[in-house]
């Protein structure tokens, strides 16, 4: 079967092809899915170098159990699923080896703002020179955010997903995924109100 | 008493920041995957399979199977306990009823 067979425009053909683990239709996944898993990966980890890295994971991770995947859902929301969560894996890798100190593991997420503990070097090649700082800013109070809140926050304000997808990806109702970001916006003046006044604005 | 008007110049202006900040999201512009990643990615599944080691003996016999082959073992093994029970009280009759005379066949050669 060829990439160009028309039975590939079915995904179940599709799926099944991969599930074959033909090398063509993995092949076409990488050029349809690429882009959307790197930027997811980036919007999580704003790293060019680690969200490649996890990019890589991420379609390596779909090629090994895409066997067990039984189409409940679309396949780009599965793909979604792996990113979101391998990216969760390596902030919290990341995180346990940056977090030093007695001190810092008790005080945990309240700890101020402080760019240093960032679990890696800010560099999003699609963050314009002059926002660079802004948005570091930004990614350091997300970060501060418990994991729930952070997924629902990053995949809306960061990837641009509607709630319904992001509800479809975490399989949270409508409802939940609002009152989650609801919580993380609150949340996240609270961190950068705090910031700005240490800041001296 | 009224708060400074620098103050609350201040607040205002922190406050629009983090409003700029919390919106500015869209910003963000979405980037090409770096070039020849899919080549890499491509190439490591490739070294990945190759390297794969070969699956252990009866890789398929998962927990679930277990259960049912014990399931079926346990089944197998009432019935068979069963069968034996039943023929073996037939025998025991059959025996019992010969050393005392009530066999049909004696019965039988007696009336003969």
């Amino acid at each position: 079967m060829s990439v160009n067979d028309p039975l590939f425009l079915n995904e179940l053909q599709f799926l099944e092809a991969l599930k074959a683990q033909n090398r063509e239709a993995y092949a076409k996944l990488l050029d349809d899915y690429q882009e959307l898993v790197f930027n997811t990966c980036l919007s999580f980890v704003p790293n060019s170098e680690d969200a490649q890295d996890i990019a890589q994971e991420v379609f390596i991770e779909v090629y090994n159990s895409v066997s067990k995947f039984r189409g409940k859902s679309k396949l780009s929301t599965w793909i979604y699923r792996i990113a979101v969560n391998k990216s969760l894996e390596f902030i919290r890798r990341k995180s346990t080896k940056k977090r030093f100190g007695f001190m810092q593991s008790l005080s945990g997420n309240d700890m101020p703002l402080d760019k240093t503990s960032y679990f890696t070097e800010f560099n999003h090649p699609g963050v314009l020179l002059e926002q660079k700082e802004q948005q570091e800013t930004l990614f350091n109070a997300i970060n501060q955010l418990p994991e729930a809140q952070k997924v629902v926050f990053t995949l809306h304000r960061i990837d641009g997903l509607s709630y319904k997808e992001i509800s479809e990806i975490t399989g949270r109702s409508i409802s939940s995924v609002e009152s989650l970001l609801f919580r993380a916006k609150k949340k996240l003046r609270q961190i950068l109100t705090t910031y700005y006044k240490n800041e001296g604005r | 008493m009224e708060p400074p008007i620098d103050d609350m110049n201040d607040k205002k202006n922190t406050t629009q920041i983090i409003d700029e900040l919390l919106d500015s999201n869209s910003d963000i512009k979405k980037v090409a995957a770096p070039p020849f990643f899919k080549e890499r990615v491509l190439r490591e599944i490739s070294a990945n399979k190759e390297n794969k080691e070969p699956q252990p003996w009866m890789y398929w016999m998962t927990p679930k199977f277990q259960w049912m082959a014990l399931g079926l073992f346990v089944l197998l093994n009432f019935a068979v306990l069963y069968y034996y029970n039943t023929s073996s009280q037939e025998k025991e009759l059959e025996t019992f009823a010969s050393s005392y005379g009530f066999a049909s066949s004696e019965e039988t050669s007696i009336l003969k």
